[in-house]
């Protein structure tokens, strides 16, 4: 993928102890660089971001940030939600597209130019200052007057309630402590935008439940937006307006937890998001119903049967464009080229797969999550059920008030979560149904949600 | 073990506060070679309280820094800390972890100076380093390869780190020494 191209030139020149730098860009960048964008306090548009060896990190990276959103990205490692948030923050180069801040373009602006705050994984204070100085030391360094940094320090560490260990030393402090004072570092600056990279990585699984209220709170408190990276699928559902689910490189769906939660675009946002994850059945759709790999058959609702026949009449009108596409191509080449065919041999056999699963039966994926299978004996829900399953009970862990049965069903392993009537033992016998009406349907190819 | 921080940054920095946030590190007495740049001298242990403040130095200073840290002062270094700072900002790096970053894509072009830094060492001094990296930093095995008693073995390692400054004692002096052998092993080869 081509990058934008981009030519820094700076001088430098001394005079009477002061330094000027000076940054031209290329007319290309201005002419790109024009338009403010209509909405969003933070604004990336078209954000790649490709290294040296040609590795490319980002791919098309679009969101638009109002003010005092809380945003989480969330993804497995190696996903690129770290390198954009570095992005943001100006600590790497954005490789092409458009970065905007308060309506002002920032592909090149400095980090300290960009008015943010960064709070980092590892919660680094100076060793030998205490928290007060900690925290006032970028204050002191921007020559604010004594009294504002002793307000604005002692107002942060009351938010925090880290007030009584203001004269303590680094090391004095517990984990959570000094996540807090790195908090205060970053409060005191009064920057308009908060960038917090896998904060609370470090910490025990308790003190991480604890200091994500507190971040919560601290958000209402101080009201800044907030852009939070994390691995952690939890934490991006209790802490997130909106959650950015990448994967590789790309966005896969931006949305708020709960339409995430319920609507995932696709098998990886729905496996990601949710514990335990959702459970995936190999089945086949057959004229408005799905046969598990056991034989069982699970009808359709009129609905989900709809959306079956408008999901691929639209990817056989996707797939038409693609081959319409190869064909033009390689028609261009006078049909004279190896890859351009192999494009149009793969775009017109996605084609007639497509087609042919309009009409006749085809594979799907069959996804449920484990609150929505039920006990039939012991559960009383409201959602309707589908047929009854005669399961053994494989492992049953109990969490306190429900457990997490694991069981063999249709040739694969499942997992349903049931409130805690009875116990439930090791070969334990149970009579499960599915909640039909919350089950979704993902297309085995591209792995979309059909339903 | 005393080592070089050498340091450049992105643009000119409050020198105060530099100084103030690196006594909180134990380091004293920096020294200043532009604006941008400069070093300071401290023990090689320091590095294990730098690399955790770096990006509070970058955050309350408000420049990008890049630390190259080696057992000299030299072209070489001055090259390297260039390259530290244009490929590799905001890092705390050893001029071996640099060498190898080179090495790796290819680059070939710190050979000359690194060298230089060994041309003038007799052969006898060389072969006794090398057959000491050779045999794991492990003095009686290496006195023993080499057929020579350990009090000998001892006055060469000595004599070598008189010459060169380098003290092969030191895991990432033994491997800048190790990289010129590989070099050197490599020049020959396609000669």
């Amino acid at each position: 993928m081509p990058r934008t191209k981009k030519e820094a030139v700076k001088t430098e020149e001394v005079k009477t102890g002061e330094v000027k730098a000076e940054e031209t860009k290329t007319e290309e960048v201005k002419a790109e660089a024009v338009a403010e964008p209509e909405r969003g306090y933070v604004s990336l548009r078209h954000i790649d971001k490709i290294y040296d060896n040609n590795v490319q990190a980002v791919f098309d990276f679009n969101l638009e940030i109002a003010r005092k959103e809380f945003i989480v990205f969330v993804g497995p490692s190696g996903c690129g939600k770290s390198t954009t948030l570095r992005m943001i923050a100006g600590l790497e180069d954005i490789s092409a597209g458009e970065l905007w801040i308060d309506g002002e373009y920032s592909n090149d602006r400095t980090p300290k130019d960009r008015d943010i705050a960064m709070v980092f994984q590892s919660y680094a204070l100076y060793p030998h200052m205490t928290v007060y100085n900690n925290m006032a030391f970028g204050l002191k360094i921007r020559h604010l007057p004594k009294e504002e940094i002793d307000r604005r320090v002692r107002e942060a560490a009351k938010i925090l309630q880290i007030e009584e260990y203001l004269d303590r030393k680094p090391k004095a402090l517990s984990g959570g402590q000094r996540q807090r004072v790195a908090l205060g570092r970053a409060i005191v600056r009064n920057a308009k935008l908060f960038l917090m990279d896998e904060p609370l990585s470090n910490l025990d699984a308790k003190l991480r439940v604890q200091m994500r209220s507190e971040i919560i709170k601290l958000h209402e408190a101080i009201g800044a937006t907030t852009i939070y990276v994390t691995h952690d699928q939890t934490e991006a559902m209790t802490m997130a307006s909106r959650i950015v689910v990448m994967k590789l490189g790309r966005v896969q769906q931006i949305g708020s937890p709960i339409e995430i939660y319920n609507n995932p675009a696709n098998l990886f946002v729905a496996t990601f998001i949710g514990s335990p994850s959702m459970n995936v059945l190999k089945a086949t759709y057959n004229n408005g119903t799905v046969v598990l790999a056991n034989g069982k058959e699970i009808k359709l609702s009129k609905e989900a049967v709809k959306a079956h026949e408008a999901f691929y009449e639209a990817e056989i009108e996707k797939a038409k464009a693609e081959q319409a596409k190869a064909q033009a191509d390689l028609e261009a080449k006078n049909g004279k080229d190896e890859h351009l065919s192999k494009v149009l041999c793969d775009a017109t056999s996605k084609l007639s797969r497509l087609q042919d699963a309009l009409d006749n039966p085809h594979e799907v994926i069959y996804g449920i999550r484990p609150e929505d299978i039920h006990d039939v004996e012991n559960d009383a829900t409201h959602d309707e059920l589908g047929e009854t399953y005669d399961i053994n009970v494989d492992v049953a862990e109990l969490l306190g008030h429900e457990y997490y049965v694991h069981t063999t069903f249709a040739g694969a392993e499942m997992v349903a979560k049931i409130p805690l009537v009875h116990e439930i033992k090791i070969g334990d016998k149970m009579k499960i149904a599915f909640a039909i009406r919350k089950a979704h349907i993902f297309d085995p190819i591209t792995e979309n949600r059909i339903y | 073990m005393e080592k070089h921080y050498l340091f450049q940054t992105s643009g000119p920095f409050h020198r105060i506060a530099f100084e103030d946030s690196l006594s909180s590190i134990g380091v004293e007495g920096v020294t200043y070679f532009s604006l941008t740049s400069g070093e300071f001298i401290a023990d090689a242990s320091v590095v294990a309280e730098l690399i955790p403040i770096l990006g509070l130095l970058r955050e309350d200073l408000g420049v990008s820094i890049s630390f190259l840290i080696s057992h000299d002062l030299g072209p070489l270094e001055k090259k390297l800390l260039n390259e530290a700072f244009s490929y590799y900002p905001n890092q705390a790096l050893f001029l071996s972890d640099l060498i190898l970053k080179e090495i790796s894509f290819g680059n070939y072009s710190s050979y000359p100076l690194i060298k230089e830094k060994f041309d003038h060492v007799p052969s006898d001094l060389m072969l006794t380093v090398g057959m000491y990296l050779r045999c794991g930093l492990d003095g009686k095995a290496a006195s023993k390869c080499l057929f020579i008693h350990r009090n000998t073995f001892l006055y060469r390692v000595n004599q070598f780190i008189e010459m060169t400054g380098l003290d092969i004692r030191d895991y990432h002096n033994a491997l800048f020494l190790e990289l010129y052998f590989q070099l050197v092993s490599a020049y020959r080869a396609n000669d």
